[in-house]
């Protein structure tokens, strides 16, 4: 395990004991991930802000709840950040101030690339190989519904597909990947 | 019919993936979610796709958010904590971004819109002026509130509840939970990713209100998901509901 993974480890457990500096610290690390987790579901800079402090609220009250046992901290704490972002969706809608394009345009030059470390890259690396074994339009289905957020008829219409073919296409591929995954 | 999400003698971790990736509507998602809390072996399938994809969310994209979020969070801890210790302390939850100019309206309008979208069968949302976006930010009563609105499908058995887990209350309006001699309602917060936890008996019918513990208010946060059962009338809290699920939905944050 890397200092860093570590040190993540180390400030979640006091996170759950109740330090505040530690807080900061899991903040620091941790935040630029769960941002980016946000403004793709939300796509507006202003609302995804205001999630991400729900999210660290959240964290605050649940550090105690999380159990390494199961897995990382930061794949808790992007789960944590992902659903707090879908509860929005579904209860506010999607804001239309961030485009697909602006997306994928955004600088992203405070980060360092190496976020890397903060993934258990085995878990990581097994998923992405099981995904690639999905077909196109299974895989592709998949990862815009986590993402982005899209429910099947949003996807269905997104795709031009009869809502049937997105179930089946989803159902398929999710059948696809967890016998990959548990192989 | 040809339109649903799984046929007879699918595996039912497949509907699990779906109902975590959160592509499930309507009855598809009503129905999963229901299973959730009915059905251990779902649940643990719930769990394995909620670890599984959340590496996905891993290779999200970084980006910075402005270093105003932060003080917002610490502001919301202070006011809890101060809230805690002497209890009379209005939560200021995003009152940082009020000081350094940010443009509370679009939040506002946003709680305004779903508070609007509950009023008419939720008699007891507050009356502030959190609709008022053009008011400055510093309503005592503008704590969070959790919301849920539950109703079974004949419309004879209903709950909705009102939270305020920074101070500490639950207020509950019941309608039909009429249980057989030996048992009685109980309610059950199911947080998200995570076991049912009992928060206890309820009544019957009619409004009820207590005090909720630090632990409980840990559970009830926007997300989790509210449910009812009856339970055998001991006393105490059981380990985990019996099916079937009378009500369930989600706790909404207002």
């Amino acid at each position: 395990m890397s200092s860093e993974k570590e040190r993540l480890d180390a400030a979640m457990a006091q996170v759950a004991k109740g330090n505040r500096s530690a807080l900061a610290s899991v903040y620091e690390m941790t935040s630029a991930k769960l941002f980016g987790t946000i403004l793709r579901v939300v796509r507006s800079r202003e609302r995804a802000e205001d999630l991400l402090q729900d999210v660290y609220v959240k964290v605050w009250r649940r550090a105690g709840s999380f159990d390494r046992s199961k897995g990382a901290p930061i794949t808790w704490l992007c789960t944590v950040a992902r659903n707090t972002a879908l509860n929005d969706l579904r209860r506010a809608g999607r804001s239309e101030e961030i485009t697909d394009e602006a997306l994928q345009a955004i600088p992203d030059d405070t980060v360092s690339p190496a976020d890397d470390w903060l993934c258990d890259k085995e878990d990581s690396l097994a998923l992405k190989h099981c995904l690639d074994t999905l077909q196109p339009d299974h895989r592709s289905s998949i990862i815009n519904a986590y993402f982005e957020g899209y429910s099947q008829s949003e996807l269905a219409d997104r795709r031009s597909v009869p809502l049937g073919t997105m179930k089946s296409w989803i159902r398929r591929g999710l059948a696809g990947l967890k016998g990959c995954l548990d192989g | 019919m040809g339109d649903d999400f799984m046929a007879q003698g699918d595996d039912p971790a497949v509907l699990a993936g779906a109902l975590v990736l959160g592509m499930l509507e309507g009855a598809e998602l009503t129905d999963a979610q229901r299973r959730r809390l009915e059905d251990a072996g779902f649940r643990n399938a719930c769990e394995w796709w909620e670890w599984r994809l959340g590496s996905m969310a891993e290779a999200a994209p970084s980006l910075t958010p402005s270093a105003d979020v932060w003080r917002a969070i610490e502001a919301r801890i202070d006011a809890m904590d101060a809230s805690e210790g002497g209890g009379a302390t209005p939560l200021q939850s995003r009152r940082v971004y009020d000081d350094v100019g940010w443009n509370l309206g679009k939040p506002l309008a946003l709680a305004g819109l779903a508070a609007a979208a509950v009023a008419a069968v939720f008699l007891f949302l507050p009356q502030s002026a959190d609709t008022d976006v053009g008011t400055p930010y510093v309503q005592a009563s503008s704590s969070p509130q959790l919301i849920a609105q539950l109703q079974d499908e004949t419309g004879a058995r209903k709950l909705a509840s009102r939270i305020d887990s920074d101070r500490r209350t639950m207020v509950l309006s019941i309608t039909g939970l009429e249980a057989e001699t030996g048992q009685a309602p109980e309610l059950w917060v199911i947080p998200e990713g995570g076991d049912p936890v009992s928060l206890g008996s309820i009544p019957e019918q009619g409004e009820f209100r207590r005090v909720i513990s630090e632990d409980e208010a840990q559970l009830l946060q926007g997300g989790a998901t509210i449910a009812v059962t009856f339970e055998e009338d001991t006393g105490v809290p059981h380990k985990a509901p019996t099916p079937p699920i009378l009500l369930a939905g989600p706790l909404d944050q207002v």
